[in-house]
């Protein structure tokens, strides 16, 4: 009989080459360079360099590392979610899964080009790391429908609307490439939100309590973005200078 | 006039209920695993149908709300489309003082 996944690959711990290196694992010099560049380490987030980008071409090469980030750990999450959850998921669910890892390495590589396009590179800007490590899911969470609601359909769900304001925000620059990649990007996003969404459903009919843990999962990852935009509008009320007015109608 | 999604269709993706002007799309509270939009609220904007991925989100002229409730929905709009604007100009307002500041000290 034909040994599981599990069984069969490498047992040591995952290593990612080059490691991720958030802002905080940097040196203090790294951490000066950084915030002259971006005016502060606080600007390295996607809403804060959207705008910026808006005003300024260099700071679209930071806003395209801060989703390559994130599709770094696109790859590490469901390639794990592959051989963790293979004896407890029918096998073409896997197989969507294993399509789904291959999807975020393709979109790895499509951000790199688009790194060297913007003329920066892996390595310039650290990793943004938003939410909870894996390790740090505790064991009952790890139910392959629950992950399916917070990683597939809510934060997948999240990702189609920033691949869409930065699709236009590119439209808007003239940045061709750009547009076109996260156009590219946000088709497959739509096609992992429905697949998470069909599995969620599949899961819960043979174990409907699956159904509204998986549903108090999404809602409270809900929450805590809402918790952290409101954090981040309340510090940049706080920061900006009343002189400063912004051009354009705001639409 | 109001507008209905096809629960066959919807992915959940909770595009239309994040962009909702008047908070009438549900899900959270659904007894099937869906979205669906309350009819009593729905203003007609189209924001919901022009953002869905799956196209699922179509014009309904059969169902039509009181009319209190759609001048409840319309005050709604109005709240959103404020609050959203200010949420916009500010987060502009800080970057574009952000680049400034860059370039003054000429990074």
């Amino acid at each position: 009989m034909t040994r599981a996944l599990k069984e069969r690959v490498d047992s040591r711990e995952a290593k990612r080459e080059p490691p991720y290196r958030t802002t905080m694992e940097l040196t203090p010099e790294q951490q000066k360079a950084l915030a002259e560049k971006l005016g502060g380490i606080q600007n390295y987030n996607p809403v804060v360099l959207r705008e910026m980008a808006r005003k300024d071409r260099r700071f679209f090469a930071p806003l395209i590392m801060s989703i390559l980030s994130a599709e770094f750990r696109g790859i590490d999450f469901f390639g794990r979610f592959v051989v963790d959850t293979e004896d407890e998921v029918p096998w073409h669910m896997t197989l969507g899964v294993a399509r789904q890892t291959f999807d975020e390495s393709r979109h790895t590589l499509l951000n790199m080009k688009l790194l060297e396009h913007l003329g920066s590179s892996v390595g310039e800007y650290p990793d943004i790391i938003l939410g909870p490590q894996r390790d740090d899911i505790p064991p009952e969470e790890l139910d392959p429908a629950i992950l399916l609601a917070r990683v597939n359909v809510a934060l997948e769900g999240f990702a189609l609307t920033t691949f869409e304001e930065i699709r236009a925000l590119a439209e808007q620059t003239g940045e061709e490439m750009v547009a076109h990649c996260h156009d590219y990007n946000m088709a497959d996003e739509v096609t992992h939100v429905a697949l998470g969404d069909y599995w969620l459903e599949k899961l819960s009919q043979v174990q409907p309590w699956r159904k509204e843990r998986a549903r108090a999962a999404q809602q409270e990852f809900e929450s805590n973005i809402a918790m952290v935009r409101q954090m981040a509008r309340s510090y940049m009320a706080a920061s900006t200078p009343s002189e400063a007015t912004p051009s354009g109608n705001g639409n | 006039m109001a507008y209905v999604i096809d629960q066959s269709r919807c992915i959940n993706c909770s595009w239309c209920r994040r962009e909702c002007p008047t908070d009438t799309i549900h899900y959270f509270d659904q007894e099937v695993r869906k979205h669906k939009i309350d009819p009593q609220y729905c203003i007609d904007c189209d924001i919901c149908a022009r953002v869905c991925p799956m196209d699922c989100i179509s014009h309904e002229p059969a169902v039509v709300p009181d009319a209190q409730s759609l001048a409840a929905g319309k005050m709604r709009a109005r709240a959103w489309a404020r609050d959203r604007r200010q949420l916009k100009l500010g987060i502009r307002a800080y970057a574009e003082s952000q680049v400034l500041k860059i370039a003054r000290n000429g990074s």
